[in-house]
């Protein structure tokens, strides 16, 4: 987890303050102390930059305790945490187009297919926030609509020990918020991005279930009309 | 030449509006849109979101180029990743004021008046152009696009920098002064 | 749509002391006056709005309703019906209001030309029934649609029967008299006030009788604008009545685009680089008052061949003569002409007719009288010509003459005869004798190395520079005379010409186009210009009627580019605008029936009408509407109607609306107004409270509403005041009570939220302005954190 401080959580609280704080001065705009503002700084400084691990899991745990107030349920806290990663997903996508290329030339990779986009998830995204690619991608074999991102020991669960009661909750909903962010900003809607657990009760992976206890799909469902749009556009070239 | 960039979010509404004109060969960066032509160019820029929409699935690129052209306003569009639309109308020929420039559409007077010129060879020639009166301007041309597409390159650096806000929502609408002011920079550098 | 409360709603709406108000005063005062200024007639009697039918039958919402006349039932319910019926039902019921009507219309323009050529006794025979016109008035109304099916063999002899098969009876000189003047006279059509006052109808008949004058187009559909603008009062409440029944049919064609485009394609005028106009045929008639017939014949025979009427030397003269003895049933023995008839065909061969009519003047009360049907293919100044008569008539009743029953009965007969019997099968016969002996050996191979030799002779190029009237049959390798600008008629590239255009009237495309696209090389080479861009023109056109499932690739490539060519040689080389109009106008139609991806190449078309600046203001606004149909016949793909063209067509719609609100055509701009809103999906019914995602553009589509709210207020009011007299000429004055009385005034009571509806929904203030917030979004680092 390098960039962007997950903080649309806060959001309405603090924009009124800003609203507040802002009054004084009606010019609207308040330049830093050094007189640089965003725009003076090069978007790629912090290309390579990393963040403390314990940082970010400390500010997760503050995330999901802050998501936990007032959750009628595991459905309801997942969504919450959806929400706050689906903002995430938008301005990554951005991000990481632009500097997937070289400055000063436009990048060309923008994904406008179902599977260039997946592979834009599995390895751009994952590496950019976990520093390694995903470690499965499939299809689902009933469902064209459905795609699944095998994560075998998701960052973000590292440090969360779910209690038995609600043993079925999985943390990693915030990263299937982002994923969703990314497919719905390049125009590929989804009926949503869930994050499941693989292990006990799977028979047939026990045996990795085992080996990797975290193990954590992603559940991606395209909307029909992507799917259709995909096959106008294969058509037509 | 005069200059309209218009960023366009994913539901057609504006999120941002730059009028300005070239800097290039002594040009002192003022578009010279007519009055009538303000909303004109809204009307056109909205009208070519119909082609971005079919080219858009078309390629990865973000840099679209020349994609559509309404009487002599040429519109060159870049695609985001969040499919924010950039979009740019030049129109050469505010260099000529006394020329009917706009599309005659968009002025009241122009049919009127361009209707009797029709027989004399003067706009018989024009008619020889392909029907533009700016046959000089060629918006395909390697220089033309390659102008572009770094205003557009600079302008998706300072968009990305303004969306990475965590304030700023998908198809808000952009009041930032520095972006403004970051878009006035890359088109005195490029256009 | 509520009027604001505080507004008595019996006050009269000038009274309301809203702000915005005094925005609208200004034009309301304005544009009514100045619209009403520019009509010449004032009187709605009903013989005028019989000139009208084809298009203030449309105005009235009735979409389905194609037809060009009235239909029996559209006058009971007119309050202009006039009184009896026209007679024959209009020709065109059959085959209007198709969905492919544009295309009918196109098939039904390029029709045989059959000159009518009287003998003086003939006339006065005619004169003397009504007809002042003579033969040519009787006969041409019937000409236009023969009844029944006619077969036509193609050139690879298979048959194929068409019900609306036409010819065009025409005097014989018509077309001519036209070219000249176009160029002469071009002086006084530009200033159009001096045409319209009385200027036409000192003129020759003929040269009426000839089109291809695009000011006069627009004249005539500016009338009928104005007139159907005058009816829309009557109708508003209908109109808004229908409001929702009308908003669910798709855009039809408006009926002033067909009108615009059938006066366009009326009265083709002769010209040497296409024969679409030279005569197929000639009716030469006598009557049996004759006192000396055959020698009559003769003699009317030797004036088309050598004397007054010869037609210039690019026409081939060695078109059909058809002998025609007209009796006179009230007056002379039928066996004493039956007599005469046999000894005409013994004489005269087969191509004769015995016309048997009745010389009395027929009278509307007569129990068996029918009108003259009207003529649909009149030209446009013959049109202006009719209208400016019955305005200055004070007759109200309709002056088309009468003919008996049996009489209409024997000129359908004659027509048909004459169509059937001799007209096609002498046109068949022609091209398959030409297709033999002159084009197919210039399709073979044998065919290129002729064209090739006659190209790479050494004297090729001095002598064609020289080429004069001297040196036509001297040696020179080109047939064309470079000087006057035209082939003669005997040389192969004439007859080919001529064989493409007859394939083209019998409809045989595929022919037509082969050769058209022959001809296109050979014109090129010779620097035929002329003949080169109507080679062109046609060939398109006939390719795109041809060929059924045309690949987008033969569009790109030969579609575009014949295209392209037809118009740059009509505009920069031979100063044709008008010959590029219709290249232009025919190209969008046809490319449009073609749909999807084709419509977009239809609207490019149609916006280089526009950008060559070929038409006058009522055009513009025309086809600026007809653009945004033809985006608006692209349909997208998919739910997601990926490539889909509504903004485009919104975009022109709404140019439309403004260049019609600009022109004081308010129920046109409303029309369009109406139709833009649904393209943008903020129609009144669905999108209550939506707006255009930019200002500028709710801006204008606001403007808009005010101004036709603010016309329809204002034609209220303006019904209720008197005339300013500043704003109306002399003229006018006179009839201005007849406005007033009219019962429409009152009907615009009952729409009393209208006028408001704009001032309501325009914030005198823009709405961002008060909500502007100061920008947040600069002050934070937000990709920055380590």
């Amino acid at each position: 987890m390098s960039t962007n401080p997950p903080s649309s959580a806060g959001k309405p609280a603090q924009q009124a303050l800003q609203q507040q704080t802002r009054t004084p001065t009606p010019s609207g705009l308040r330049y830093p102390s050094n007189k640089k503002t965003i725009y003076d700084r090069n978007i790629n400084r912090t290309k390579t930059s990393e963040l403390s691990r314990a940082a970010f899991a400390y500010l997760f745990v503050e995330m999901i305790a802050y998501a936990q107030k007032r959750v009628t349920g595991i459905a309801d806290l997942e969504k919450r945490l959806n929400n706050q990663g689906y903002p995430l997903g938008l301005k990554l996508l951005d991000l990481l187009l632009l500097r997937s290329t070289v400055p000063s030339t436009p990048p060309t990779t923008r994904p406008t297919r179902i599977l260039p986009l997946l592979q834009f998830i599995t390895t751009t995204l994952w590496r950019h926030l976990f520093a390694r690619p995903a470690d499965a991608l499939e299809r689902s074999a009933a469902n064209p609509a459905e795609y699944m991102v095998t994560d075998n020991a998701p960052l973000v669960n590292e440090y969360i020990s779910v209690p038995r009661e609600i043993s079925s909750f999985n943390a990693a909903a915030f990263v299937s918020g982002i994923v969703e962010g990314v497919c719905d900003g390049a125009g590929f809607r989804t009926e949503g991005v869930s994050a499941h657990w693989v292990g006990e009760g799977d028979a047939a992976e026990g045996g990795k279930a085992e080996m990797w206890p975290g193990k954590t799909i992603f559940l991606i469902k395209f909307a029909p009309e992507v799917l259709e749009r995909e096959e106008v556009m294969g058509k037509g070239g | 030449m005069s200059y309209y960039f218009a960023i366009v979010g994913t539901k057609d509404n504006p999120l941002f509006e730059h009028e300005f004109g070239t800097s290039k060969q002594g040009g002192d960066g003022i578009a010279r849109f007519r009055e009538e032509a303000r909303h004109m160019n809204q009307f056109i820029v909205h009208s070519s979101l119909d082609i971005v929409e079919e080219v858009q699935w078309g390629s990865g690129a973000t840099y679209l180029k020349h994609i559509d052209r309404f009487h002599s306003n040429y519109i060159s569009c870049f695609l985001t990743g969040t499919n924010a639309k950039f979009l740019l109308l030049h129109n050469p020929d505010t260099h000529h004021p006394s020329s009917s420039s706009l599309p005659p559409s968009a002025s009241s007077s122009s049919p009127v008046t361009q209707f009797p010129r029709h027989p004399t060879p003067s706009t018989s020639s024009r008619g020889s152009t392909y029907g533009t009166p700016s046959s000089s301007y060629n918006p395909t041309a390697p220089a033309v696009e390659e102008s572009i597409k770094n205003f557009f390159v600079d302008v998706y650096d300072a968009w990305v920098k303004t969306v990475m806000s965590p304030f700023y929502h998908v198809d808000g609408v952009v009041r930032s002064p520095v972006f403004r002011a970051r878009v006035q920079g890359a088109a005195r550098k490029f256009l | 749509m509520t009027s604001p409360p505080d507004v008595d709603p019996l006050k009269s709406p000038p009274a309301a002391e809203s702000p915005a108000a005094s925005i609208v005063l200004p034009k309301r005062r304005h544009s009514p006056s100045a619209s009403l200024a520019s009509l010449p007639y004032r009187r709605s009697n009903q013989s005028l709005s019989t000139l009208f039918a084809s298009t203030s039958s449309l105005s009235k919402s009735r979409p389905s309703s194609g037809t060009a006349t009235p239909t029996p039932s559209a006058h009971a319910n007119s309050p202009f019906s006039p009184g009896p019926s026209n007679g024959a039902s209009s020709p065109l019921v059959a085959s209007q209001g198709r969905p492919d009507e544009p295309r009918n219309l196109i098939l039904r323009s390029f029709v045989p030309h059959v000159g009518v050529l009287a003998s003086v006794d003939t006339e006065e025979m005619l004169q003397e029934k009504g007809f002042p016109g003579g033969l040519l008035q009787l006969v041409r109304p019937f000409g236009e649609l023969i009844p029944g099916k006619v077969t036509i063999r193609d050139s690879i002899g298979s048959n194929r029967s068409w019900e609306d098969f036409g010819v065009r009876f025409t005097g014989l000189k018509d077309g001519l008299k036209s070219a000249r003047r176009s160029l002469s006279g071009r002086k006084s059509t530009d200033s159009r006030p001096d045409s319209r006052g009385g200027a036409l109808d000192n003129v020759n008949p003929a040269w009426l009788r000839t089109g291809g004058d695009i000011t006069q187009t627009e004249e005539v559909v500016d009338r009928h604008l104005s007139f159907a603008e005058l009816q829309q009062d009557d109708i508003s409440m209908d109109y808004l009545n229908h409001k929702e029944f009308s908003s669910g049919t798709p855009p039809a064609s408006s009926p002033f685009h067909a009108l615009y485009l059938r006066r366009l394609l009326s009265a083709l005028p002769l010209s040497p680089h296409e024969t679409f106009s030279h005569p197929v045929a000639c009716v030469i008639a006598i009557s049996s008052r004759c006192e000396n017939p055959i020698e009559e014949l003769r003699r009317l025979y030797g004036t088309t061949n050598t004397g007054d009427l010869r037609l210039p030397q690019w026409v081939d003269n060695s078109y059909l003569r058809y002998y025609v003895l007209v009796h006179d049933e009230d007056h002379d023995d039928v066996a004493k002409s039956t007599s005469l008839y046999q000894q005409m065909t013994r004489h005269f061969g087969l191509h004769c007719h015995m016309l048997r009519i009745r010389s009395n003047e027929c009278l509307p009360s007569d129990d068996d009288s029918v009108r003259l049907p009207s003529s649909e293919w009149i030209s446009s100044a013959e049109e202006l010509a009719e209208i400016q008569r019955r305005e200055t008539s004070d007759d109200v009743d309709d002056p088309t003459p009468c003919l008996f029953e049996s009489d209409a009965t024997a000129i359908r007969t004659f027509v048909r005869e004459l169509v059937v019997q001799s007209v096609i099968p002498s046109m068949e016969r022609l091209s398959a004798q030409w297709n033999e002996q002159v084009a197919s050996r210039r399709r073979g191979l044998s065919g290129r190395f002729m064209s090739l030799s006659k190209k790479w002779t050494p004297f090729g190029s001095s002598s064609r520079n020289s080429s004069g009237p001297m040196s036509l049959n001297s040696g020179s390798n080109s047939n064309y005379d470079s000087l006057q600008g035209f082939y003669r008629p005997d040389a192969p590239e004439a007859t080919m010409r001529k064989l493409a255009d007859y394939a083209f009237m019998l409809r045989d495309f595929k022919l037509a186009q082969s050769t058209y696209d022959i001809l296109r090389s050979d014109f090129n080479s010779d620097k035929a210009w002329k003949h080169y861009a109507g080679a062109n023109e046609m060939a398109a056109i006939s390719t795109l009627l041809n060929v059924q499932g045309l690949t987008n690739k033969t569009r790109t490539e030969s579609i575009d580019q014949m295209l392209e060519t037809a118009t740059y040689s009509y505009t920069t080389r031979c100063m044709a605008p008008y010959y590029a109009l219709r290249t232009l106008a025919l190209g969008l139609e046809l490319l449009r029936l073609r749909g999807s991806s084709a419509a977009d190449d239809a609207a490019r078309w149609g916006s280089r009408i526009l950008e060559a600046g070929l038409v006058g203001p009522v055009g513009h606004a025309i086809f600026t509407e007809r653009i945004s149909a033809c985006y608006a016949s692209r349909k997208g793909i998919g739910s997601g109607s990926w490539g889909s063209r509504k903004r485009k067509s919104g975009l022109l719609a709404m140019l439309a609306a403004d260049q019609w609100a600009k022109l004081g055509k308010y129920a046109q701009a409303e029309k369009a107004l109406k139709e833009a809103k649904a393209l943008y999906g903020v129609a009144d019914s669905e999108g209550e409270g939506k707006k255009l995602p930019f200002d500028g553009m709710q801006m204008l589509s606001e403007e808009l509403d005010e101004v036709l709210s603010a016309n329809r207020m204002g034609s209220q009011e303006w019904g209720e005041d008197t005339i300013h007299p500043n704003d109306e000429p002399p003229v006018v004055e006179e009839v201005s009570e007849e406005l007033e009385t009219k019962p429409h005034r009152q009907s615009l009571i009952g729409v009393p939220a209208a006028p408001f509806a704009g001032l309501e929904a325009t914030p005198l203030t823009p709405t961002r302005m008060e909500h502007a917030e100061p920008a947040v979004e600069n002050q934070f680092e937000a990709t920055e954190t380590g």
